[in-house]
């Protein structure tokens, strides 16, 4: 007979979550605060909390997935090492002049479109002879007497990782692998990755940038998979599984060998979750909108299945790989609020995310934030799951600032700032919608994450949507829903505590409900109710 | 002294509801323009972008623009307004739209067709949505609407002062009759017409429902953001020093005559108001590279909304503007002046204002940018006889800044067209690319250097083949700011496989053959700064490579 249990450990910018899920779908989670560190430490620290409390023991562990931010951080810091870059003779600077528009139409200065210093600076872009043809033809043999040179260079930069990126590798890649040959001939240990590996498709910028930054995460990523997976070993558990962005996990070895498909590993799982979650709700549409302390997300569910797209952007980045098809918007509890010269207000792009944090977390922060704008409504509890115990007074004394300068009390102010992000999520959720081909209208929001519930009446009200779904486990829906991938077969999650039991069952906005790991708004004119399903609904009163 | 909010909206409700709305008018906006752009048939809109959305309240002022093309947006100005001139919003209907592209009521030219919808709520009027689009035929001399050689508008294609195209029974058979029977592709202009309307009447239901919900205060929020952006300019202007600054420029021809065509521009700000005056630029032109006052909008516009990029984007940028373009001018040109290719005088005029500008001391300007987009089309028959063609958008260097060098090979100013990949190219052409690289050292020297341009070496491999080639800056240079050096001409060439070399003028047409190259190299941007000696101690000084 198989171990009954599966466990699953997100970690993310704040919190590791950890959740088990046994055969007969019972349901253990906890949140592990990560403390600054990013290896993995507290991921195990978490999973050894975790099956302690549960008393699970490493015999009864069947799998083990694991679904990470640490590429995606790592994308947005951009704080590694330069990596090399091998290109066809003559293209040496197409990863910098990248499609030659520019982003800010109107910013006097035009700002580069990819930070080359930090990627692959001019010293470490090399150039080499040959060509493959549009049909995927030879008609210039590899120049490979340049290997030697090439080689040399990359040994004296200390250089740990280099991308090759050929013309029309993606019709034959034989120059590309015999490229690899030759420099690991010479270079053993070096990281390298083919274009015609992590991305075979037409359009030379967009499959080389790519690549290059695949190698520019090999580094780390194979530190950190090695360590947590000989962490594992050690206990005796299963072998590591990955959650990728693209749906579905994989052995651990095939993402250290091509990491980049981690890039948007935690939100694909969290969509996932929503999946399994749907229950009863699964015809039509449903969009989610997933608010944690930096960016709120945005994807469409049709038929209960997530959908997904052929590229993504991290860091303003464009990376050209299959992934869960997100709209993410900088727009979460820890965004800045500021009052331009003008008296315009605005929120972020800015944030304090979980540290120092919004200034009602006590922590060392004393910019306003989204948070506390909440806070200074009573839209929050006075203890936050993890222990944050909120301090109102610093919230007010952060607000009162720009309410200044707005001229407003700071509880207007408050509301000003609570309106503007959920118009900021609203016109996020209707601009994804409407480039899909959905009037937002004719679907449900579905809301999860820790601030998730906290907007989405206000968002849907907005976006001219009728009903809310808050998801039972909305706080650790990531970690959920790697348990519950395609290849697992069709897992249904079946909540056997409700976290609403404390809830009164049903009533009327203005309200506000508090639940563990999930806060909940109820605005004037909404409704809410709890389904047999333990689903928590709000709708809108006709 | 930094203005308040309640300066503008006094009432809190007002001031609450702004920041909310602002977002509102701006996705809505963009997302006529994704309509418009999913909708649109020919590839010039679908591909390249080449079309642009905007909202306007009922007196003509512009209240949120989509981010796209500047060089398109500026320009829905001026044909809101000739529309409401010709249309009273008291003879409007709902379903109505309106169509123009005469340079002389607001258009820029004729294959931009401007359409202007009114959007009614609750029997009023609230605003204008509008949308102009570049339609690939509406007649005139050439297949495309843009002939190199007009030297009047009769030439370039069908003239439409403001008409009415629509009604709420759908568009008026008599008006679509004539579009038709005027355009080589007519399915092409009804098509990408449609899209238009897609875009007009998705932006007017989001609208009505942004309306409803703000309530009866809608049209006060709406007052209270443009009084905010013109609030935000006033006070960039404001802390600039007073002064006057001079910027000249030239263009290599006026496509017919290649004598050099002179662009002045003189700015003169005091306090928070600015007059751009384009006094001393040359008479209008015989070939097409007269601008047209609406287009002419579009450079002033861009430059304004630089001034403060974080203010809602709308027509209180404007209010602090007189700009002032002389009569009889290649900057408002008399009937019947050619008008099409006006984009080169539009981008170089543009950055006459930012040469200008640069030299205020404001601490916000840049260097002139190149301003240069070469169009480079390509077209020939392969060895079995198959024919192929394709155009392609080449870029140059920007302008350095006080703090930062200028980038190489970008779009800049009032375009923002992508370049082609070369396996694309490569793909649809017997063409090799033998070279896309950053043309060195050829931004201007500088505290800060000046952006470089880039160099595209094509090998044409099989048959023959002609080359039409639309450059700029083949004579004149980007002029760097404060000291700061020149950015490198244009330069494009062609070697022949028997090694001769035959160097081409600004605008040109030519022939070759298999195994020849064309040899493009495009112009840097200006330089900011005087440059230091090499030897200079000082580390921030340097000369460009």
């Amino acid at each position: 007979m198989n171990a009954p249990w599966s466990v699953a450990v997100d970690m993310g910018g704040t919190f590791v979550d950890a959740v088990a899920l046994h055969g007969d779908g019972r349901i253990a989670a906890l949140k592990y605060p990560r403390a600054g560190r990013r290896l993995a430490e507290p991921v195990v620290e978490a999973l050894d909390q975790l099956c302690a409390q549960a008393g699970i023991v490493s015999g009864d562990i069947d799998r083990v997935v694991h679904g990470s931010t640490v590429i995606t951080n790592l994308l947005l810091e951009l704080n590694e090492p330069p990596v090399a870059l091998v290109l066809t003779r003559g293209m040496r600077d197409v990863p910098v002049l990248a499609r030659q528009d520019r982003k800010e139409l109107y910013e006097p200065v035009i700002m580069p479109a990819v930070p080359e210093t930090k990627l692959f600076p001019e010293s470490l872009r090399f150039e080499i002879g040959g060509r493959i043809d549009a049909e995927g033809r030879e008609v210039e043999p590899l120049e490979l007497s340049a290997v030697d040179a090439i080689a040399d260079a990359v040994s004296a930069a200390g250089v740990r990782a280099l991308a090759i990126g050929l013309l029309f590798s993606h019709r034959n890649p034989v120059h590309e692998r015999a490229l690899r040959a030759a420099l690991h001939a010479r270079l053993p240990g070096l990281y390298v990755s083919l274009s015609s590996e992590v991305d075979p498709q037409v359009r030379e910028f967009e499959r080389w940038l790519t690549t290059a930054l695949d190698a520019y995460a090999k580094p780390l990523a194979a530190d950190y998979l090695h360590a947590l997976a000989a962490a594992l070993r050690m206990r005796g558990l299963p072998m590591l599984h990955l959650m990728r962005s693209a749906g579905g996990t994989a052995p651990w070895r095939d993402l250290a060998e091509q990491p980049i498909g981690l890039a948007m590993s935690g939100p694909c799982a969290a969509l996932q979750g929503v999946a399994a979650c749907l229950g009863a709700c699964r015809s039509g549409a449903a969009i989610s909108l997933d608010v944690g302390g930096t960016s709120a997300d945005i994807s469409l569910l049709l038929d209960g299945r997530p959908t997904f797209a052929e590229a993504l952007e991290c860091g303003g980045l464009p990376i050209r790989q299959r992934c869960a098809d997100i709209t993410s918007i900088g727009f979460g509890g820890g965004s800045v609020v500021s009052v331009l010269p003008g008296g315009a207000l605005r929120l972020g792009p800015r944030s304090q995310g979980a540290w120092p944090g919004p200034a009602a977390f006590g922590l060392g922060g004393d910019l306003p934030t989204l948070n506390d704008a909440l806070c200074v409504l009573d839209r929050l509890p006075s203890r936050l799951a993890g222990g944050i115990v909120l301090d109102r007074a610093a919230a007010e004394i952060a607000l009162s600032d720009v309410a200044g300068a707005l001229g407003l009390s700071v509880p207007r102010m408050a509301e000003a700032v609570v309106s503007a992000a959920a118009a900021g999520m609203a016109e996020a959720l209707k601009t994804h919608a409407f480039q899909r081909n959905l009037d937002p209208a004719d679907a449900v929001l579905v809301a999860i994450g820790g601030g998730g519930a906290q907007h989405a009446a206000e968002v849907a009200e907005l976006a001219g949507m009728r009903r809310v779904l808050v998801m039972p486990h909305a706080g650790v829906m990531a970690a959920l829903g790697m348990l519950c991938s395609p290849d697992e077969g069709d897992v249904r999650v079946v909540a056997n505590e409700s976290p609403w039991d404390s809830l009164p069952p049903q009533g009327e906005g203005p309200h506000s409900l508090f639940a563990p790991m999930t806060t909940v708004w109820v605005p004037a004119g909404w409704s809410w109710r709890l389904t047999p399903d333990r689903m928590l609904t709000l709708e809108a009163q006709a | 002294m930094m203005p308040r909010a309640r300066d503008i909206a006094r009432d809190p409700a007002i001031a609450l509801c702004m920041e909310p709305l602002r977002l509102a008018l701006q996705g809505t906006a963009d997302r006529m323009q994704d309509g418009m752009m999913r909708a649109a048939v020919s590839s010039i809109a679908r591909e390249s972008g080449d079309c642009a959305a905007a909202l306007f309240l009922p007196d003509g002022r512009l209240l949120a623009q989509a981010r796209s093309l500047p060089l398109l947006l500026g320009s829905l100005i001026p044909a809101v307004a000739g529309v409401l001139a010709r249309f009273p919003l008291a003879a409007m209907s709902e379903g109505d739209a309106y169509l123009l592209n005469d340079p002389w009521s607001g258009g820029t030219h004729l294959p931009d067709l401007a359409l202007v919808h009114p959007v009614f709520h609750d029997g009023e009027v609230i605003a204008l949505a509008a949308a102009n689009l570049h339609h690939q035929d509406v007649g005139g001399m050439a297949a495309g609407s843009i002939p190199p050689d007009a030297n009047e508008v009769y030439q370039e294609g069908l003239r439409l002062p403001p008409v009415r195209w629509r009604s709420a029974e759908g568009v008026l058979p008599d008006i679509d009759a004539i579009l038709a029977a005027n355009s080589r592709t007519p399915d092409n202009l009804r098509g990408d017409l449609q899209a238009q309307w897609t875009a007009l009447t998705q932006g007017a239901r989001e609208l009505r429902q942004i309306a409803r919900h703000t309530g009866s205060r809608f049209a006060e929020v709406c007052d209270a953001l443009i009084a905010q952006t013109e609030c935000m300019t006033r006070a960039a202007l404001a802390a600039a020093p007073d002064g006057e600054w001079t910027w000249h420029d030239q263009l290599d021809g006026d496509g017919v005559d290649t004598a050099p065509v002179r662009i002045a521009v003189r700015l003169s700000k005091q306090g928070d108001a600015l007059v751009i005056d384009f006094d001393g630029t040359a008479p209008q032109v015989r070939g097409p590279l007269n601008a047209s006052p609406a287009a002419m909008l579009s450079a002033a516009l861009f430059f304004m909304r630089t001034l403060a990029p974080d203010a809602p984007n709308n027509a209180g940028c404007l209010v602090p503007l007189t700009l002032k373009l002389p009569p009889g001018s290649l900057v408002n040109p008399a009937l019947p002046a050619a008008v099409n290719a006006r984009t080169a005088t539009v981008k170089l005029a543009c950055n006459a204002i930012l040469g200008a500008w640069s030299q205020s001391a404001s601490g916000t300007g840049v260097a002139p940018h190149a301003g240069v987009a070469t169009v480079l089309a390509l077209s020939g028959t392969r060895m079995d006889g198959r024919r192929w063609m394709f155009t392609e958008i080449i870029a140059s260097g920007a302008g350095a800044g006080v703090h930062a060098p200028g980038r190489a090979g970008v779009s800049t100013d009032v375009g923002n067209a992508r370049n082609t990949p070369v396996e694309v190219i490569e793909a649809e052409a017997p063409l090799r690319v033998e070279c896309y690289e950053i043309r060195r050292g050829s931004g201007g020297a500088g505290m800060q250097c000046g952006g470089d341009g880039v160099r595209r070496i094509y090998r044409l491999l099989e048959g023959e083949g002609s080359i039409a080639y639309r450059g700029e800056r083949h004579v004149g240079r980007a002029r760097g700011a404060r000291g700061g050096g020149a950015g490198a001409t244009s330069v494009a060439r062609i070697l022949r496989v028997d090694g001769a070399v035959e160097i081409l003028p600004a605008r040109a047409r030519i022939a070759w053959s298999t195994g020849d190259r064309l040899i493009i190299e495009t112009a840097g941007g200006g330089g900011w700064g005087c440059p230091a000696p090499i030897a200079s101690a000082n580390p921030l000084a340097r000369s460009c490579p």
